[in-house]
C-alpha cells in the first residue's frame, strides 16, 4: 500500500479532543445504548402514529360501522378488526396513543414541577419547612396509589383533565424524595460556598448550581414516570373513572371490549393491551438507557 | 495606618450531640491592607473555620459565631445584615478553596463560574463579563484562555482548575483574599507554581492575603506574618522570620521539627509531635498543648497561659506557653539542639 500524499497532514485546530458539554455526551451515550435504541424505536413510532392517526386509520376513532361489529383482525380492511360497536380498532389505539402519550406527558409533568419544587426548597432550605413538607409527603405515600387518584377523580369527577391531574399528584412525592434528596447532598459540596464566598444569593445557588446538579436523576425517574403514569391512567380508564367519551383512551378499551373476550374476540381486548405493554416497555427502556447514559461515574 | 481587618476574640462553636464543639476559642488578629499573614496548625485546630468566620460562611446549624467582632474597613462584619454580607463576599473578601476538584460545579462551564462575581457584583452584562473572564484566564496563566472559556472543569488539570479559582477570586479586585490551603490537593510542583502566581498577583494588587496551611514550609517565602494555631487557639505570632529564627512556642518547635531537611544527616529522623490534638468539645483546663508538650510542668495542667508578649525577642512576637514567657523554664531552651527524651505522657 503506498502512503498518498497529504494522508498525514494535521487538521488545522489545537489538537484537543473536540469541545464537549455534559450533555451533549449524553446524548450520544443514550443513542448508543442497545435498550434505549429499542425504547426510542418503539415510543417514536407510538408518537409518529398518535400524530398521525387520522391519515393512517379512520378519520374519526368513534365511528360505528354497524354492519361489522366484532370483525377479526384484517377483515373489511380494518387492520385490527372492530369492536362490539364496529368501531376501527387500529384507529381507536392510535387515538389511545395520543390520549396516553399526553396524559403520560402533562401528569409527569404537573408532578416534576410541584415535586421538584417541594423537594428542591425543602432540601437545601431546610428546617420547618423541610420537615412539613416530607411528612406530607409520607401521608400522601401512605395511601395506595390508584386509591388515592380515585379519591380525587371521585372528588372532581371523571375526564381527561381530571386524570391527569389524579395521575400528577398522586407522582408528587417520588419527584419531592429525589429532588429532596439531591439537594441535600449537593448543599454540603464546596462548590455551593465557593458560589456563596462570591456573594451569590441563596435562590440563585438554588437555580444555578444545586438544580442543574441534580437533573439526571430527575430526567430519569420523569422518563420512567410517564409509564407509570399511563399504567395508572389505563387502571383509572379501566374503572371507568378516566377518559369519558368520546375520548379515547386504552383502559376504557379494555374495558369495552372485556366482556367479548369469551365470544372469541380477543383483538378488541389484546391490541389495546399490547399498546399498553409496548409504551410502559418503550419508556423504561429510554428510562434505563438514561440512568446510563447520564452516570457519570460509568462514562467511557 | 487603620487596620484592613481586625478580628476581635472570635469564638465560633458547632453544636453537635456530642457537646459543644469550641472549633474557634477567642482568636484575635489584625491585618493592614496589603498585608500577608500565614495561619499555620494541623487538621482541626480551628484554622478553616476562623477563614470561613470571617465571610459568615459557616453551616448554620450547627455552627455559630457566639462571640466577638470582626472588623472589615471599620465595619463589623457579623452586625450586617444578609445583603450587606453578599455585597462584601466576593466582592470585598474573596476566598480560595482547598480542592479545586470539587469548588467548581461540574455542570457550569468555566466562564460562567468566572463571571458569576462580574455579574452580581460589577453588574456586567454576558460580552462584558466574557471579556473580563478572558483577561483573569490570561492573568492567571491559562494558555489559549479564550478557546478555552466554555470548557468545563472536567476538561481542566487541577493546577489549571486552581488558577482558574484564583481568576475567580480576583476577578472584583478583592481588598483581601483568603486562600484555604490552596495547594494541599496539588502536586508538589504545581504547588510551587500556583504559590507564586498568588504571591506575584497580591504584590501587583496590592491584595492583602491570608494563607491558611498545615506546611509551615509552604508560608515561609510567602507571608510578612505568621500565627500559629493550636486547638482553636492562636499559640504563637510573629514576624516570619522571626518565628523561624527564634519560635517561642513548644508547639512551633514540633512543627518546625517535622519539616524535612536536606541538610538533614541520614541517621536523624523527623521527630513527630507524638499524640493527637486536643478534643474540643472538652479541651484540658490548662494549656491545650500541655498533654502532646515534652516540656510541662505542672501549671501547664492546671492554669491556661495567656497569649503574651515573648521576653526578649522582636517587637509583636507574641507566644501562649508558661515556659517561655518572662520567667519561664524555657527563655533558654534551643528547640533544635535539644534532645530532650519524649516523656510520654497519658492522654
Amino acid at each position: 500500500m503506498s502512503i498518498r500524499s497529504g494522508a498525514l497532514t494535521i487538521p488545522p485546530g489545537p489538537l484537543v479532543r473536540p469541545q464537549t458539554s455534559l450533555w451533549r455526551d449524553a446524548v450520544g451515550r443514550l443513542a448508543r445504548h442497545r435498550g434505549a435504541q429499542v425504547g426510542l424505536f418503539v415510543v417514536g413510532g407510538l408518537l409518529l402514529l398518535a400524530l398521525f392517526a387520522e391519515g393512517l386509520g379512520v378519520a374519526d376513532p368513534n365511528t360505528t360501522f354497524l354492519t361489522e361489529t366484532l370483525r377479526p383482525p384484517l377483515a373489511g380492511g380494518h387492520l385490527m378488526g372492530t369492536d362490539d360497536l364496529g368501531r376501527d380498532v387500529f384507529t381507536r389505539v392510535m387515538h389511545g396513543a395520543r390520549t396516553s402519550l399526553r396524559v403520560g406527558v402533562v401528569a409527569v409533568g404537573i408532578a416534576v414541577a410541584s415535586g421538584s419544587l417541594i423537594g428542591f426548597t425543602a432540601g437545601y432550605f431546610g428546617r420547618w419547612w423541610d420537615s412539613f413538607a416530607m411528612r406530607v409527603m409520607d401521608i400522601v405515600l401512605s395511601f395506595p396509589t390508584i386509591l388515592l387518584a380515585i379519591a380525587i377523580v371521585a372528588l372532581r369527577g371523571p375526564g381527561i383533565f381530571n386524570t391527569m391531574l389524579a395521575i400528577g399528584v398522586v407522582a408528587i412525592p417520588a419527584y419531592a424524595r429525589i429532588t429532596r434528596a439531591s439537594a441535600l447532598t449537593l448543599r454540603g459540596q464546596e462548590f455551593v460556598t465557593a458560589a456563596r464566598s462570591v456573594g451569590a444569593p441563596e435562590v440563585r445557588i438554588l437555580l444555578r448550581h444545586v438544580v442543574p446538579n441534580s437533573l439526571s436523576p430527575l430526567i430519569v425517574q420523569a422518563t420512567l414516570g410517564i409509564a407509570t403514569a399511563i399504567l395508572n391512567a389505563a387502571a383509572l380508564g379501566f374503572l371507568g373513572l378516566g377518559a369519558q367519551p368520546p375520548d379515547v383512551e386504552w383502559g376504557a378499551m379494555l374495558v369495552d371490549s372485556v366482556r367479548y373476550l369469551f365470544q372469541g374476540s380477543w383483538w378488541a381486548l389484546m391490541f389495546p393491551g399490547f399498546a399498553i405493554m409496548l409504551t410502559v416497555i418503550g419508556f423504561n427502556l429510554i428510562g434505563d438507557g438514561l440512568r446510563d447514559a447520564l452516570d457519570v461515574r460509568i462514562k467511557d | 495606618m487603620p487596620e484592613l481587618l481586625e478580628v476581635r476574640d472570635l469564638h465560633t462553636q458547632f453544636f453537635t450531640r456530642d457537646g459543644i464543639v469550641r472549633a474557634v476559642d477567642g482568636v484575635s488578629f489584625t491585618l493592614a491592607a496589603g498585608e500577608t499573614l500565614g495561619i499555620v496548625g494541623e487538621s482541626g485546630c480551628g484554622k478553616s473555620v476562623t477563614a470561613l468566620s470571617l465571610m459568615r460562611l459557616i453551616p448554620q446549624p450547627p455552627g455559630k459565631i457566639t462571640q466577638g467582632e470582626i472588623l472589615f474597613d471599620g465595619r463589623d462584619v457579623l452586625k450586617m445584615d444578609d445583603d450587606e454580607v453578599r455585597g462584601i463576599r466576593g466582592n470585598a473578601i474573596a476566598m480560595i478553596f482547598q480542592d479545586p476538584m470539587t469548588s467548581l460545579n461540574p455542570v457550569l462551564t468555566i466562564s460562567r463560574q468566572v463571571s458569576e462575581a462580574l455579574e452580581l457584583h460589577l453588574k456586567m452584562d454576558r460580552n462584558e463579563s466574557r471579556k473580563r473572564t478572558i483577561e483573569l484566564l490570561e492573568l492567571v496563566g491559562i494558555p489559549s484562555a479564550k478557546s478555552r472559556l466554555d470548557d468545563y472543569p472536567h476538561q481542566f488539570s487541577g493546577g489549571m482548575r486552581q488558577r482558574v479559582m484564583i481568576a475567580m477570586a480576583l476577578s472584583c479586585n478583592p481588598k483581601l483574599i483568603l486562600a484555604d490551603e490552596p495547594t494541599t490537593a496539588l502536586d508538589v510542583t504545581i504547588q510551587a507554581q500556583i504559590l507564586d502566581l498568588l504571591k506575584n498577583l497580591a504584590r501587583e494588587f496590592r491584595t492583602a492575603f491570608i494563607l491558611i496551611t498545615h506546611d509551615l514550609g509552604v508560608v515561609a517565602g510567602m507571608t510578612q506574618r505568621i500565627h500559629v494555631m493550636y486547638g482553636g487557639h492562636i499559640v504563637e505570632k510573629a514576624d516570619t522570620n522571626e518565628l523561624f529564627a527564634n519560635p517561642k512556642h513548644p508547639y512551633t518547635w514540633g512543627l518546625l521539627r517535622s519539616i524535612p531537611r536536606l541538610d538533614q544527616t541520614r541517621r536523624e529522623k523527623l521527630r513527630p509531635i507524638e499524640g493527637l490534638p486536643p478534643d474540643l468539645i472538652a479541651p484540658p483546663p490548662g494549656c491545650r498543648f500541655a498533654p502532646r508538650c515534652q516540656y510541662k510542668r505542672d501549671i501547664c495542667d492546671e492554669k491556661p497561659p495567656e497569649l503574651v508578649a515573648v521576653p526578649n525577642a522582636k517587637a509583636d512576637h507574641e507566644s501562649r506557653c508558661w515556659g517561655t514567657q518572662t520567667g519561664g523554664w524555657l527563655t533558654t531552651t534551643d528547640w533544635r539542639t535539644d534532645t530532650t527524651v519524649f516523656t510520654k505522657v497519658e492522654a
